[in-house]
């Protein structure tokens, strides 16, 4: 029957109804995550894939939850970093594992990290470790050259990194842009370690000799190993998965003989954030990633990072201290001068 | 100048219709109008004419040679056919001119002649002084009058307009009609006309074709077409018209319900069906008496309904109706045969 | 005002304050923050950055690609658009079919599975470096070609949607009518082409949007444009005036051809709506036949075929799939459903969205009709990365604004406003056609507002509205380079961890992961496609 002129009861309503069904859809979604709060953030700068299913077991194991930031590739610490900083005043993080040092006691020199020493730090030697108890060392990584074996043997490989800039070599490898991570790192290390006017000559020549600059270490990897390029600079976890799936590449450690400075090892680091939103459990999962079991099992995955533990064992295919000639760094020097070198590598490799 | 001819000329539209076989003639200098309801195969008769469609069979002859059918089939660029559209087809992106100049390329004219043709085609629809304009900038009557232009400026040898008229107002139709008729008077060039109003075929038409259902009905000059229907379907596509069935009286007189009326061309038949256009009758108390049912005002005088033993007839009044009016009605004019006694049955079938 | 007047005013107006806040303030924020220095106004952030020489480079490279691949695909889309409507070219239903799945892989996927084929593992990447006599990376070395050939291959079918559209709405009278005096050759040129020259330049004008913001295919290429410049400087260093100032000239770039595109699909000089139900005209190819038919399989092989095919072949068997989404293998499930769950959102409200403006644009005055219709297309012009940015800088405030900021909300948001564009054209395209007397009969006949409204009009442009859905459904799904700026710890999709893997040698669950996204992407189109009957359209 139709109602002349009157309009229909049950589909009456001011429009604006209808509107807030996807609101309060988003907010649905949102308020699903929020949950209880029994949370912990972390960021994590360690790549993803190695460092996932631990979290995940610390998740299991403890139940509290934790909100990762992992972000991919190149930048990840640099730009964690930043965040963390940007944040300073309203601190979103509670954890950083960052996979490299030096940024690290960037930030203690800023303030912004709190001091926590972890029971499982014991075993850790007090090379890897805060004297003030502001971070603590884990699972090293090392600079290595890869090279691809089907297009260059290893006795006609470079022995320094030093010599990259010999014009045989023109064109034939590649490096990762050193604007951040672990090959900014490097490069501040060789600043540190050449002085600066040696050091921007041969970061000027190194970018005239390079056959590409990548956009991080994994590419490195990955373009030695698709024999784009014949040898490449990259960690010795991205060259491991490499190695791993079976590509044609093998690895040489540079600076390795008599009177050469050593290859860069460079371990994770692990600290708190000063006024996180969720400190005791903050100090939980830095216990957690400071064992000795996550140690063991980051020598094992496919990144074979060094332990530090002095009680960890290692498998057959992850390369000990020993067994290498490390750099002798002293970090604390190279964070002091980070920025400065940063700024003259920005403006000759930022294209 | 050259004569169209169609000679049986058939198409398989669908699977369930199909045009034919339709054979008339377009001699020099004539408008031949295709007369018809909407689907009855005119627009497509145009297209084969045209040489946009190809024939399924018969043959279509330009001045004694065949363009289509038996094997052949000209292309429409080498037929010299201008061709209005029912959309007008102007190309939106150019101006009037740039029109006409699309057209006449590849012709090989020199350029002072082309452009001397483009003027004179637009001077001919009266269309120079708006050569720059773009369509969408051109008001309706405009419009028609730049499709035309654009038919005739390639001097064809036949024009073709589908149903031209038919999104125009009746002030804006009259004087297009009469321009066109103008026109063609002028150029003599043979023309062919699709449209369903009578009206328009009445007044432009040398001959009219009517059709139906892919067929024709009749074929003849607008007088005998109207006069002398073949078939009551011709009948009442043209104008108002009553339909009896008479029963002879002797001497080629005919008893109707109206009474009696003369139809010579009948004599000998004892019963037929005749037209009896309501010209032919009028209201008059002489007349026998009928129903009024109802009326239409035609401005100036009404076209009335009536019944008589059952049967309704159009006559002519000049007052309006009234509910339950009986006037008297009077034969004063002839009736015609319709001859065509096959659709005379499927009427009377219906 | 009547009941339906205010009605519709109200909600259009909400609507479209609900757009502007979402979609239109993060970035004029973003604009207008850069704008003050250390309390005062300034310009200094914009002149610090612009001045640089780098920049102009910048730009220039930016440019250069971004047109390099929409030459590219007016090259080959229009053709392509023209063979499979116009021509009698055989296989055109099917090529007609398959063209634009290269718009629902994500590129960066495009630019994965042709790394893969070209490395040495495979013959085809030393066969064209012998061919051309190259040595080295193939990829690698030729970023900017390379960045520009795969946003090519990412984007043409752009093209060809919007000239197909085109061609597919021209009256076939006009042509009939050229061909009464000129050859075919003539009359395709000078009619058919030039009336669909504003659709065509639609396209373009798409691919050079796309184009010009796309994050993965530069990242991929290392191509070093605009894309990777803003994600740098905003992620990297941290520095938004200077991400900000970076993204000026972007967006300033990106209004232009899209005010140009407006202009021209407005003007009256193209408009030929079809009067008669006849079939598109055909041309006869003659000799061009098998030219023609290689061109466009070559096209589909390069495009379709070789990509999918190598993601399908690395991903292998079912055994990368479980072990892809396995919490035992690299435990994706969890990003796919958010990713589904966020695009479903971000589609719906989308819709929503863009059926209220729409309705309101519709059925209002002039004046106010092109304001909504100009104020919903301006999210087109902001790139992925601008969004990105300018939601950060909206929402990253202490208080209720962290509801959003720390939550998925923002991704959505960020979906929402990328992608609603799409959505409201779609939905305004679908609602014109809604004849308005349907309405008049439904309010005749007692209905109030709300019931004509949905009952009618809703239900009328419902086709329309599901290609508008889809349409934001699948551009979401891939979406990368706004996610990567502002997704939360703890928030993580499909695209983002795709993107994470692939430099590893993880090719097997990388492919897998993308073929589930693709066939994610697929599956609203094949039902759509199956329970209507139609295909989709963009206009």
């Amino acid at each position: 029957m139709r109602r002349n002129g009157s309009e229909s009861a049950p589909f009456e309503g001011p429009p604006r109804r209808i509107l807030v069904i996807p609101l309060l859809l988003l907010l649905f979604s949102s308020s699903c995550e929020s949950g209880p709060s029994n949370e912990v953030i972390l960021y994590c700068s360690l790549d993803q894939i190695f460092s996932e299913k631990l979290i995940k077991a610390f998740e299991a194991e403890t139940g509290i939850r934790v909100k990762a930031g992992y972000d991919t590739e190149a930048q990840k610490t640099t730009g964690l970093v930043n965040r963390l900083l940007g944040e300073r005043n309203n601190p979103q993080c509670d954890v950083f594992w960052n996979n490299e040092s030096v940024l690290t006691l960037h930030m203690k020199s800023e303030g912004i990290l709190a001091p926590y020493v972890s029971p499982n730090a014991t075993t850790i030697p007090s090379g890897f470790k805060d004297p003030d108890g502001y971070w603590t060392g884990l699972a090293a990584r090392c600079r290595v050259l890869i090279y691809n074996t089907r297009k260059i043997k290893e006795a006609d490989l470079p022995t320094s990194i030093l010599d990259l800039t010999d014009p045989k070599w023109k064109g034939r490898f590649t490096v990762a842009r050193p604007l951040a991570g672990t090959t900014r790192t490097h490069f501040a290390v060789l600043y540190d370690r050449l002085g600066k006017d040696a050091a921007t000559k041969w970061f000027r020549d190194l970018k005239a000799n390079v056959g590409k600059v990548a956009e991080g270490n994994a590419r490195v990897m990955r373009m030695v190993a698709s024999g784009d390029y014949e040898f490449g600079i990259t960690d010795t976890d991205d060259a491991n998965i490499a190695k791993q799936s079976g590509e044609p590449v093998d690895t040489l450690f540079l600076d390795q003989g008599e009177g050469q400075m050593g290859t860069l090892v460079i371990p994770n680091s692990v600290m708190l954030i000063k006024g996180g939103p969720n400190p005791e459990n903050g100090q939980k999962l830095i216990d957690y990633i400071l064992s000795v079991g996550v140690e063991e099992k980051l020598a094992r995955s496919d990144s074979v990072q060094i332990p530090l533990h002095s009680d960890a064992t290692a498998p057959a295919n992850v390369v000990t201290l020993d067994s290498l000639r490390p750099m002798e760094v002293d970090f604390g020097r190279v964070a002091a001068i980070i920025e400065e070198a940063t700024d003259i590598l920005r403006e000759i490799y930022l294209d | 100048m050259k004569r169209l001819d169609l000679a049986t000329v058939e198409k398989k539209v669908s699977r369930r219709f199909s045009l034919g076989p339709l054979t008339f003639s377009v001699p020099e200098g004539e408008i031949v109008v295709l007369l018809g309801p909407s689907g009855c195969g005119k627009s497509t008769t145009l297209r084969l004419v045209s040489g946009l469609d190809r024939v399924s069979g018969g043959t279509i002859s330009l001045g004694g040679q065949v363009v289509s059918g038996n094997g052949t089939h000209r292309d429409p660029r080498k037929r010299r056919v201008g061709m209005v559209f029912q959309s007008l087809a102007l190309w939106p992106h150019m101006r009037a001119v740039a029109q006409l100049r699309f057209v006449l390329r590849g012709k090989g004219l020199a350029r002072k002649e082309r452009e001397g043709r483009i003027a004179r085609s637009l001077d001919l629809v009266g269309l120079l002084d708006r050569k720059r304009a773009f369509p969408h900038q051109l008001s309706g009557g405009e419009l028609q009058r730049l499709a035309l232009a654009r038919a005739l400026v390639v001097d064809p040898e036949i024009v073709l307009l589908d149903e031209p008229l038919s999104a125009a107002d009746r002030a804006l139709r009259t004087r297009l009609l009469l321009e066109i008729r103008r026109i063609q008077r002028e150029l003599r060039i043979p023309m062919i006309y699709v449209t369903h109003d009578q009206e328009e075929a009445l007044a432009l038409a040398d001959r009219i074709v009517v059709m139906r259902e892919g067929r024709i009905e009749q074929d003849g000059t607008p007088r005998e077409v109207y006069e002398k229907p073949r078939s009551r379907f011709v009948a009442s596509f043209l104008g108002a018209s009553n339909v009896v069935q008479a029963r002879a009286i002797g001497n080629g007189g005919f008893a109707t319900p109206l009474g009696e009326v003369s139809c010579p061309e009948a004599d000998g038949r004892q019963a037929a069906w005749l037209s009896i256009r309501p010209e032919a009758i009028e209201v008059s108390p002489e007349g026998v008496a009928c129903d009024v049912i109802s009326g239409t005002y035609r401005g100036d005088r009404w076209l009335l309904q009536v019944a008589r033993q059952g049967e309704r007839f159009q006559v002519f009044g000049t007052s309006p109706p009234e509910p339950g009016q009986r006037v008297g009605v009077k034969i004063v004019g002839g009736a015609h045969l319709l001859e065509d006694d096959a659709s005379v049955e499927r009427e009377g079938e219906e | 005002m009547s009941r339906r007047t205010r009605g519709i005013a109200v909600s259009g107006g909400v609507a479209t304050l609900l757009f502007f806040a979402l979609c239109l303030l993060p970035v004029v924020v973003m604009f207008v923050s850069t704008l003050f220095q250390d309390g005062g106004p300034s310009l200094e952030a914009y002149g610090k950055v612009l001045i640089q020489k780098r920049q102009w480079d910048l730009f220039l490279r930016t440019i250069s690609v971004s047109l390099t691949a929409v030459l590219l695909s007016l090259l080959v889309g229009v053709p392509f658009a023209w063979l499979t409507t116009k021509s009698d070219l055989p296989l055109r239903r099917l090529f007609g079919s398959l063209y634009f799945i290269p718009l629902i892989v994500p590129p960066y996927m495009i630019v994965f599975a042709w790394d893969r084929i070209l490395s040495e593992r495979y013959p085809l990447g030393p066969w064209i470096k012998e061919a051309f006599g190259l040595k080295g990376a193939l990829i690698a070395a030729f970023p900017l070609t390379s960045a520009a050939i795969f946003l090519f291959l990412s984007y043409f079918p752009l093209v060809i949607l919007l000239t197909r559209s085109s061609l597919l709405q021209q009256d076939p009278s006009l042509e009939e009518a050229a061909s009464l005096t000129s050859g075919e050759g003539r009359v395709q040129r000078g009619i058919t082409l030039r009336l669909a020259v504003p659709g065509i330049f639609t396209g373009a004008t798409f691919v050079f949007l796309f184009a010009l913001s796309n994050y993965g295919v530069p990242n991929m290429a290392q191509a070093n444009v605009y894309a990777l410049e803003v994600f740098y400087q905003f992620k990297t260093a941290y520095d938004a005036d200077a991400a900000t100032a970076t993204a000026l000239p972007l967006v300033i770039l990106s209004l232009v051809p899209l005010l140009v595109q407006r202009a021209l699909q407005s003007g009256k000089r193209y408009s030929s709506p079809r009067t008669t139900n006849r079939p598109v005209r055909q041309v006869p190819l003659g000799r061009l036949k098998i030219p023609a038919f290689l061109f466009a399989s070559l096209l589909i092989l390069i495009s379709v075929v070789v990509p999918l095919g190598m993601l399908l072949y690395l991903a292998g068997g079912i055994a990368s799939y479980r072990g892809a989404l396995d919490v035992e293998g690299l435990g994706a499930m969890p990003d796919l459903t958010s990713t589904l769950v966020f695009s479903a959102l971000a589609a719906s409200a989308a819709v929503l969205l863009g059926f209220f403006m729409a309705h309101l644009a519709a059925r209002a005055g002039k004046l106010l009709s092109s304001s909504v219709d100009l104020v919903s297309i301006l999210p087109f012009a902001f790139p992925a990365g601008v969004v990105g940015i300018g939601l950060v800088r909206l929402w990253n405030r202490p208080g209720a604004f962290s509801l959003v900021y720390t939550t998925s909300a923002i991704l959505v948001i960020g979906l929402l406003c990328r992608f609603s564009p799409f959505g409201i054209r779609t939905v305004s395209a679908a609602l014109s056609r809604v004849d308005p007397g349907f309405e008049e009969a439904a309010r005749v006949s007692g209905a109030g507002w709300l019931r004509t409204t949905f009952s009618v009009t809703f239900r009328m442009a419902l086709p329309g509205l599901a290609c508008a859905w889809i349409v934001v459904f699948i551009l979401s799904l891939g979406e990368l380079g706004m996610s990567r700026l502002v997704a939360p710890p703890g928030v993580q999709t499909l695209p983002l961890r795709i993107f994470s893997l692939i430099h590893w040698q993880y090719d097997a669950f990388v492919a897998a992961l993308c073929v589930i996204l693709v066939g994610c992407a697929l599956l609203p189109v094949l039902i759509f496609t199956l329970l209507t009957g139609r295909r989709l359209e963009l206009r």
